[in-house]
């Protein structure tokens, strides 16, 4: 076999141990060859990690929705939703390149939003709560924002205008986000602390306000929240 | 054992919904199971995680095709294997636990030069490819599919195709990678 063909086997897990040391043989006395072949050896690491944070994400998800607790599903819309729109905001004002590998490191996760609404719907949930819902899953912002308003003017319940907060960036409105963020309170006190802030760092990007975000991006860093990586990362890119 | 390897067909076609449905199908009993091993149950069941990704991707890169014993057994030995590792590990120092063990070893040639800076470099660069290439390189370097199965896959004209578009892709990936 030719040193090419052994690569390629090598690859694809065709080769005997004996074989094996003739490449490595072979590769120690060809210094440009054996670059070209570490290269491609970091290429099959780098994909394998990605598949696998990718399905380890997965299923952590999973356990967070088979969780009994009632008020758990809104947890996990959430989380979800701040993977998906996470990807989807960084499309709107990254560098290309940034996003799509943001976006395909976690936009995996979206599908499984259908399943908590589709679960909620089976009682327990007002129309108005599954007509927000949907209109936001449909990326119906404009819409989604008004029923999100709705809700929370009915309930007063953080979810909703957690909600609200995200649906209105969907609809370009970067600066009633953040009047929606700094209007509240009580994020403090909710599950949706790091989140929100995670968002209004993100439209203060928007809005080229560097300084707010950066600040608010720390905050997340310093957390135990599961956001504080991609804080920590895109507080990278942003030096 | 059909239903296992209706399993195995499914995880080799990518559907991850069937992952699901094993991870939550013995997700309890490995804990339960586990437990002579360890006590904390996050540790298990990051275990458990971990055996669900040898198995998926085993199973993908077609190192697993056929089952020797039954589903749950290939599971909870892989576990059983992870937690005899990890309470060796542990008692060394807190190493932090790798999900590296592939069940089948394979010899993984300068293992020791590879540099994790630049597989960043090649993270990022590798989403700056087109679409096509990046199908081609995760078939080949992923899955392990050989040039034949990637001409049917990707519907190239013959292997040679494959092979000139492979080796203008890792090209352009080295390109990307150090101008990056």
């Amino acid at each position: 076999m030719t040193t090419e063909q052994l690569i390629e086997a090598y690859f694809l897990n065709k080769l005997s141990a004996d074989e094996v040391e003739e490449l490595k043989k072979r590769l120690q006395d060809d210094s440009a060859t054996k670059e070209d072949f570490i290269f491609q050896l970091e290429l099959s690491k780098v994909l394998q990690e990605n598949e696998k944070k990718k399905i380890k994400q997965r299923l952590q998800l999973l356990d967070q929705k088979g969780s009994p607790l009632k008020v758990k599903w809104w947890a996990v819309a959430a989380s979800i939703a701040v993977l998906f729109v996470l990807a989807w905001v960084f499309n709107l004002f990254t560098i290309n390149q940034q996003n799509d590998q943001l976006y395909s490191a976690y936009f995996q996760a979206y599908p499984n939003v259908i399943a908590p609404i589709e679960r909620s719907s089976n009682g327990n949930i007002s129309a108005l709560q599954k007509e927000a819902f949907q209109l936001y899953e449909n990326e119906k912002y404009d819409k989604a924002t008004l029923a999100f308003e709705e809700l929370y003017s009915q309930e007063h319940e953080e979810y909703a205008r957690f909600y609200w907060l995200i649906s209105t960036m969907g609809s370009e409105e970067y600066a009633k986000a953040i009047e929606l963020y700094k209007q509240n309170e009580q994020w403090e006190k909710s599950e949706f602390e790091y989140p929100a802030k995670w968002y209004a760092a993100l439209a203060y990007l928007k809005l080229a306000n560097e300084k707010e975000a950066v600040h608010l991006l720390k905050e997340i860093q310093v957390s135990d929240h599961a956001l504080s990586k991609s804080a920590e990362k895109l507080l990278e890119e942003l030096k | 054992m059909d239903k296992d390897n209706y399993y195995l067909e499914q995880l080799k076609e990518g559907n991850q919904k069937v992952l699901d449905e094993i991870y939550l199908r013995y997700k309890n009993e490995f804990i339960n199971f586990g437990k002579k091993y360890s006590q904390d149950e996050e540790t298990l069941l990051d275990v458990f995680q971990d055996c669900m990704i040898v198995l998926y991707e085993n199973v993908r890169s077609s190192k697993l095709t056929t089952l020797n014993s039954s589903l749950k057994t290939y599971l909870f030995s892989v576990g059983k294997y992870k937690l005899y590792r990890f309470n060796q590990e542990s008692q060394k120092k807190n190493v932090e636990w790798s999900i590296e063990h592939q069940e089948e070893t394979t010899h993984q040639l300068f293992e020791e030069e590879i540099n994790v800076e630049r597989m960043k470099l090649i993270n990022k660069a590798f989403e700056q490819l087109g679409k096509k290439c990046r199908q081609l390189l995760k078939l080949f370097y992923y899955r392990g599919f050989d040039l034949e199965e990637i001409k049917n896959e990707m519907n190239l004209e013959n292997k040679n195709t494959v092979k000139s578009q492979k080796s203008r892709c890792l090209s352009h990936l080295r390109k990307l990678t150090i101008n990056s």
